[in-house]
């Protein structure tokens, strides 16, 4: 990539990290770690055993829940807002193209989401192993990656607050519950044996196969000692990297064909 | 302009002020009109059933881990609902068990359904409903050995002091005792023999406790001194038995 290229993504880089911190996310950030910690807590007081590894669990499957939310809330409403503001007609106004940026747009908030993993983490140190968390935080700020790529797309895609961050979260718990939808298309049980159960889980099972599995990313369960492994995190960083190179491409591909 | 229109009027300052005060006043109607309503009345509700495993999987979204373990919390305080307290023995402790399981299920390294089974719902004062927890615990322990043989001896000590039932006490010891997985410490297989002797069975108990003697297990000196003692021990309880 020549340095004229890189020159107006980095500029919309930068002018995106302005605004993540104009628009007080790290505020909003340490408020859903520290209800996230409060829950822990709250958990930890009503085990009888096991008490540390309660808030741990809790404490990490809540943050994880609360900082994607917010998060991807954040960047919908501010690319919506810049979009019916004119602010990013007055961007591209400048010889700035397009994918130049959406690629700018979506390296801020990967810096924000490497960031922000670090800081949610940080509580969870007061019990889990070190190494633990780093794992942890790492799949975090890999989760925010993807969502941020999903994000931009349906907030540019759909133009609206409302419908753009409706099919963010869905597509977000799709992505989390497709294997266990998988396993119950398969449930024994539940099989009518008609073409039509057939279809959907045939089609299920076509879906899984497209969708990221943010299912295994960043597990409570690894706080507490269980189920890290190397190819869990080799797998995390892989499906990263291809999950939000399709997301973006088709961002990218879905920006260009709008008028403006 | 009359004195009474001018923005600065006393009239105007009580107008602007109206909405702040009907809102104060609102909401002390609001408290009032719930203080003099009659408590909700109390309604206990009956423990669920779980739903398949499955559909519990889906709902925990990829972390079976900490659902498990919000549904324990959930279980456990159960028995404390809005205005009523259930005993024990009010809970239909086949759901309860199945609920054990399924948490079980979604988390297989914890301990907690183990240690609820074993030490809270198997502490019922009755024996059925204990006896219940107790072969959950016998079950579980047989899938990991090695993980929750904790709570099978606790299993026999309930067995043996608090329903009294000797021979179940021994099938749970010997469980113990028979299993291969290398994570049982050594006074847990013991449990056996001191079952056998505490209930009478001494010529049982001698021979397993000389057999473990003599097999070279016991590698700790201190321990080799205190069972050779108990053996000593039933050796002359059994002599005793049999003098005329």
């Amino acid at each position: 990539m020549s340095p004229h290229a890189t020159s107006p993504l980095l500029g919309v880089a930068r002018l995106g990290l302005v605004e993540w911190w104009r628009t007080r996310w790290p505020w909003l950030l340490v408020l859903c770690v520290a209800v996230a910690g409060a829950i822990g807590v709250f958990a930890e007081t009503l085990a009888v055993t096991e008490s540390v590894e309660i808030r741990l669990t809790l404490q990490g499957a809540a943050t994880r829940f609360l900082v994607v939310t917010a998060f991807a809330l954040l960047l919908v409403v501010n690319t919506v807002r810049d979009a019916n503001d004119g602010v990013l007609d007055f961007v591209l106004s400048r010889p700035v193209a397009r994918w130049q940026w959406w690629l700018g747009k979506f390296l801020s908030c990967a810096l924000v989401a490497a960031l922000s993993a670090a800081v949610a983490a940080l509580p969870l140190l007061a019990g889990a192993a070190p190494g633990s968390v780093i794992a942890w935080s790492g799949s975090l700020a890999c989760e925010l990656v993807v969502m941020a790529a999903a994000a931009l797309t349906f907030a540019l895609g759909l133009g609206q607050v409302t419908p753009a961050f409706a099919a963010t979260m869905a597509f977000y718990l799709l992505c989390r519950a497709m294997q266990s939808l998988v396993l119950l298309s398969r449930d024994a049980l539940l099989d009518t044996g008609t073409l039509l159960h057939s279809a959907l889980g045939a089609a299920l099972r076509g879906l899984a196969l497209l969708l990221p599995d943010l299912g295994r990313y960043t597990q409570s369960a690894w706080l507490v000692g269980i189920g890290l492994d190397a190819g869990e995190l080799r797998f995390i960083l892989l499906q990263t990297l291809m999950g939000a190179s399709v997301l973006a491409l088709l961002g990218i591909i879905d920006f260009n064909t709008r008028r403006r | 302009m009359a004195h009474s229109d001018s923005p600065h009027s006393p009239t105007a300052h009580w107008r602007a002020r109206l909405p702040a005060f009907a809102l104060c006043g609102l909401l002390v109607a609001h408290g009032v009109w719930r203080a003099s309503l009659d408590a909700t009345p109390v309604r206990v509700r009956e423990i669920p059933d779980p739903p398949p495993q499955s559909w519990l999987s889906l709902a925990a979204l990829g972390d079976e881990v900490a659902l498990s373990r919000i549904l324990m919390l959930w279980l456990q305080a159960f028995d404390t609902q809005a205005g009523a307290r259930l005993g024990l023995r009010d809970l239909d402790y086949a759901r309860v068990e199945a609920w054990l399981r399924r948490c079980l299920e979604l988390a297989p390294e914890a301990q907690y359904p183990l240690l609820a089974a074993s030490r809270f719902y198997a502490e019922v004062p009755d024996s059925a409903r204990a006896r219940r927890m107790l072969d959950f615990v016998s079950t579980a322990f047989a899938e990991d050995p090695a993980r929750r043989w904790p709570w099978l001896a606790h299993a026999v000590f309930v067995a043996r002091h608090r329903l009294k039932d000797p021979a179940l006490a021994l099938v749970y010891a010997r469980q113990l005792a028979r299993e291969k997985s290398a994570n049982i410490p050594n006074w847990a297989r013991q449990m056996e023999i001191f079952v056998l002797e505490d209930i009478g069975e001494l010529t049982a108990a001698r021979i397993l406790l000389g057999g473990l003697l003599d097999s070279g297990q016991i590698t700790d000196p201190h321990e080799a001194r205190f069972l050779a003692e108990r053996l000593a021990g039933l050796e002359a309880k059994e002599q005793e038995r049999h003098e005329p």
